[in-house]
């Protein structure tokens, strides 16, 4: 059920992710079709010399190749490194798993990259506004987050709503003006990819970093 | 990423390494055969097999060469030009 829940944040935040810098997404998209393009060339341009590859045409191949390649998109459009993730349960396999595959999975590492992997060991809990003290840009707030305790003793990120962000800017323009006030900022991460709650979403999950 | 997947799409392609230039519908493979991308898998699979004798083969390694020196010296041109409008923000 958990990981039921987490699909659809990882997902959007993924996409969100993906759409950080638009000019880099066209691009991706660009390539990917002409990557199929150059198939179907390579596919005609065989086929022009062979028309009958034992008993196959080029309709019959180029109608193959088409439903591989819609089964393929859709996979990697809705679930890209799914297996990594559903396999990476809470243990410590969880974070090994993470740098394995997929981009689904890479998320909690990849937002916060100072959190998990400082090797700090089974310690103090981290807190998020810890980990990013006067990082944050003009008009986030850090607050203070309740008792983060675990009973456990090991150090578990547990989501208080450390981050105070702004809502994810619905018009292509209002993005535009974020980053580039983020670019002034001169920050490392851009407030757009603070959006994802990582840490609720840790804590839904209740990840030990064991390691 | 979208522009190394673009790269692979066309040089995959141009290179002949998916099929050979030859078979490619006709201006596209005299556009492939002097392309830079030739110079990948299409000349050194040529001269290998033998399709190509002595002096042809000698004119494929001159234009490969001719292209190692242009695209050595645009692209460091392109770079001058790009670093000077580079910001890079922390490392």
């Amino acid at each position: 059920m958990r990981t039921l829940r987490l699909y659809p944040r990882l997902l959007g935040a993924h996409v969100r992710s993906m759409l950080e810098y638009e000019a880099d997404f066209a691009i991706l998209a660009a390539a990917t079709v002409l990557m199929r393009v150059v198939n179907v060339v390579f596919l005609a341009a065989l086929f022009a010399k062979v028309p009958h590859l034992n008993g196959w045409t080029f309709w019959s191949v180029v109608l193959m190749f088409g439903i591989v390649a819609l089964a393929e998109g859709v996979g990697s459009l809705f679930f890209d490194g799914m297996a990594s993730f559903w396999l990476a349960s809470p243990s410590p396999m969880f974070a090994f798993a993470l740098h394995q595959v997929g981009d689904l999975a890479r998320f909690p590492l990849s937002i916060y990259p100072i959190a998990p992997q400082g090797g700090a060991g089974p310690g103090p809990a981290v807190r998020v506004h810890q980990l990013l003290p006067d990082r944050l840009p003009a008009g986030h707030r850090a607050v203070p987050s309740a008792g983060t305790a675990d009973p456990a003793g090991g150090g578990v990120l547990r989501g208080h709503g450390n981050l105070d962000l702004p809502a994810w800017p619905a018009s292509l323009r209002e993005r535009r003006q974020l980053r580039a006030g983020y670019a002034r900022n001169r920050m490392e991460t851009s407030p757009l990819n603070d959006r994802l709650p990582v840490h609720r979403l840790l804590d839904l999950r209740r990840v030990r970093y064991a390691f | 990423m979208g522009v190394q997947w673009a790269r692979l799409a066309v040089v995959n392609l141009l290179s002949g390494a998916l099929i050979p230039l030859a078979y490619l519908p006709g201006r596209l493979a005299t556009a492939a055969q002097w392309s830079p991308f030739a110079g990948l898998t299409s000349t050194p699979a040529l001269i290998f097999l033998g399709r190509v004798g002595g002096r042809e083969a000698l004119v494929l390694v001159a234009v490969q060469l001719g292209w190692v020196l242009a695209l050595w010296f645009g692209a460091r041109g392109l770079w001058g030009v790009a670093v000077r409008r580079l910001t890079v923000n922390g490392g």
